[in-house]
């Protein structure tokens, strides 16, 4: 193993979380190394037409993908089973290359209610302590909307998002979402179009119910737009292929877009792709990293890079697996509930049901990644749970992000599964039906967890993540609540045939796409205890460790996850310079 | 999100001119018309604006466009449409293919829907010229 020169910084992943730490403290000429596992996507044939409209290259066989032959997880749903690999990687979809996840992302970018950073003390309080189930550590995450509502704001300007503002500066916004948490300034984009269907649903659910609809946040560039770095965005094109597609128009917000290429420009910063990251050096006894151990994958070289601070921003699972494994904190027992690393892992309880309307021209092929039009009634802790039986909820509304061929088969209950009724339905509805989706909130379960595998390991002979996952009760109640929510405006609109609502439910199942947003492992919070980092995401037993992205969340919302990794990054890039000029815990 | 064509031909029909047709469809550059391109060039800069090889450009090098045959910038991987099509670009074959890129020269790959606008497009023409 060959020892390379100190760096002052090395980060771990260049996706969203590293790229915008990496921004922070290019802008000081903070001397940084990035890791990043993949390649670069730009150029090549996932970004340039016509090859970048192949949806069975891109989507069906996950060519932007983590590599589940090199690097996997394996799965159970309760601590007596036996865990086994996933050989493919379907549920979720962790991406590589520079850009990580946020190079083949749809782009949502969301502020989540303020009251979800300190979601335990809010439930305690509006519903009483005992109202919270025993088996669900939900726990305060130690930091305040205010101290990120300027990172939210440089995020989206650094994006470029289009949406509407539903509160700004404590006035509610006509036509924005009223549960918005307040933010200082508009969005610096105007929304994208609203399809047909958002048009339906926005109709029904003002006229009939009274709630608020409003267009999706979004990464997709509704203008011709210039961030404060100069770096440019061009306008979408609807194209319909956002979501595992890299943008062949240069209109969706992205690190390799728009943070990587300006990053490459500053003195004293470096990437390194192809970079496997192996474990992180630790000197336990001082309370330090030394640094990391990567693999050049080009050349089979290991090499360790020592550095002042070290920071993790792989993908949820990844900044797990590399504490673990270097035995950096305790590892959670749930047991006994004690131990840190690998509590809280949530996921999503997403749901959905269909809509058929013949009479309107709904063109699912012209969309971007977030042509949505949605309500928040009904996420999280915006309604009163009394009596309800759960905690959290989900937003719901329609987002009619592709109408790409191979997975664009939404037909009527009843249709044969082959032969040419199957052809005819298709033709008949496919321009005629959307759906009607949950996002779901996951809040933390005791058995839900992650630890590492006794038995499997990976390509470079590291044991693999063992995800121990099932939705709960909490989870299957709010999901059945939200989905009939969802099937009630649904019903409103005058449509042909609506349905089945199909609510999440137990038992889990890993071949089946339920979004990408995981989160925790790596739970941030006040308090030693329940959390892994601390409110600054500095790592309680190494204190020139931070860890970023959303592994360090402590519960997850029935919104996306990146508003909230993105306002956290930028302020750790913050933090991380205050911390070189002076080390030691970070108040 | 494309403005339809009536819309672009009640535009040439108000501004009184035949423009659609013939070889002297483009009118002569108006003063400024170059400087008001730049601001045009805008959605177009996204793709075709900085030539450094650090920063992804999806589109060709737009230097000395005009006159020249199109699909011939080396080392640019063109679609088989521009490739094959053999009038060089000039004011009025630009100006056609700006107006709606896939009516002019279809199957081509360059992902945008055309400016609409007639007086956008010339003031664009006229910034290209200055792309040496």
């Amino acid at each position: 193993m060959k020892r390379l020169p100190h760096r002052s910084v090395v980060v771990v992943g260049a996706g969203v979380a590293g790229g915008l730490i990496s921004r922070q403290l290019a802008l000081r000429q903070i001397d940084t190394v990035v890791l990043e596992r993949g390649g670069d996507h730009q150029g090549g044939a996932e970004g340039r037409l016509p090859t970048q409209r192949d949806e069975l290259r891109w989507d069906i066989r996950t060519g932007l993908m983590q590599d589940a032959t090199k690097e996997t997880y394996t799965f159970r749903r309760s601590r007596n089973e036996a865990a086994r690999p996933m050989r493919r990687l379907t549920a979720f979809l962790p991406g590589t290359g520079v850009g990580g996840s946020g190079s083949h992302w749809n782009g949502q970018v969301w502020r989540w209610a303020d009251y979800n950073l300190a979601l335990r003390s809010r439930l305690a309080q509006r519903y009483g302590a005992a109202a919270i189930p025993v088996d669900m550590p939900l726990q305060d995450w130690g930091v305040t909307y205010d101290e990120l509502e300027p990172y939210h704001d440089l995020f989206e300007k650094l994006f470029g998002i289009s949406g509407r503002a539903g509160n700004l500066r404590g006035v509610i916004q006509p036509g924005g979402n009223p549960f918005e948490a307040p933010r200082e300034n508009p969005y610096p984009q105007a929304p994208l179009e609203t399809t047909e269907a958002g048009m339906i649903f926005e109709e029904t659910v003002t006229r009939k119910f009274g709630y608020k609809p409003f267009p999706s946040p979004a990464a997709n560039s509704s203008g011709v737009y210039v961030n404060p770095d100069g770096m440019r965005l061009g306008a979408c094109q609807y194209c319909g292929h956002c979501d595992r597609f890299v943008c062949e128009a240069n209109a969706k917000g992205t690190p390799d877009l728009l943070l990587f290429p300006w990053l490459a420009r500053q003195p004293r910063f470096e990437l390194r792709k192809h970079s496997q990251v192996l474990a992180v050096d630790h000197d336990s006894v001082a309370g330090r990293a030394r640094g990391v151990r990567y693999l050049d994958l080009t050349t089979g070289e290991e090499y360790f890079q020592p550095a002042d601070a070290v920071v993790l921003a792989g993908f949820t699972m990844t900044n797990t697996r590399l504490l673990l494994a270097g035995g950096i904190g305790r590892a959670y027992d749930p047991a006994t509930g004690t131990g840190v690393v690998g509590r809280n892992f949530c996921y999503q309880a997403n749901s959905g049901l269909a809509v058929f309307m013949p009479g309107r021209w709904i063109n699912p092929f012209l969309s971007a990644g977030c042509t949505g039009t949605i309500i928040d009634e009904f996420n999280d802790d915006n309604f009163d749970h009394t009596g309800l039986g759960f905690l959290g909820g989900g937003y719901i509304g329609v987002n009619v992000g592709s109408g790409r061929p191979i997975n664009t088969r939404r037909l009527p209950p009843g249709t044969p599964r082959w032969g040419s009724a199957w052809k005819r339905a298709n033709a008949d509805w496919y321009a005629h039906t959307f759906a009607v989706g949950v996002q779901g909130s996951c809040y933390p379960h005791r058995e839900n967890y992650l630890d590492l595998d006794p038995d499997y390991t990976d390509a470079f002979g590291q044991p693999l993540l063992r995800m121990n996952f099932d939705f709960r009760e909490n989870e299957q109640k709010l999901s059945a609540y939200c989905t009939a929510q969802a099937e009630r405006i649904a019903s409103a609109m005058g449509a042909t045939l609506v349905g089945p609502a199909a609510p999440r439910s137990a038992p889990f199942d890993a071949r089946l796409y339920q979004g990408s947003h995981i989160t925790g492992g790596t739970p941030m919070g006040a308090d030693p205890a329940t959390s892994v980092v601390s409110p600054r995401l500095q790592h309680w037993d190494a204190e020139n460790l931070f860890v970023a992205g959303a592994s360090v969340f402590a519960q997850n919302s029935g919104h996306n996850p990146t508003g909230p990794v993105a306002a956290l990054a930028l302020r750790l890039g913050d933090d991380l310079v205050r911390y070189l000029e002076k080390p030691g815990r970070l108040s | 999100m494309r403005p339809p064509v009536t819309l672009i031909v009640l535009f040439c029909c108000a501004v009184g001119a035949i423009r659609l047709f013939g070889a002297d469809a483009v009118a002569a550059e108006k003063p400024g018309a170059a400087e008001r391109g730049l601001v045009v060039f805008n959605q177009c800069a996204v793709c075709h604006g900085e030539q450094a090889a650090d920063v992804p450009n999806p589109g060709p090098d737009l230097r000395g466009i005009v006159g020249r045959p199109p699909g011939r910038v080396s080392g640019y991987r063109y679609s088989r449409a521009l490739r094959n099509t053999r009038s060089a670009w000039t004011d009025v074959t630009l100006d056609a293919f700006i107006a709606d890129p896939q009516a002019a020269v279809p199957g081509n790959t360059m992902p945008f829907p055309g400016i609409a606008d007639e007086t956008e497009r010339r003031d664009l023409i006229a910034y290209l010229k200055t792309l040496k």
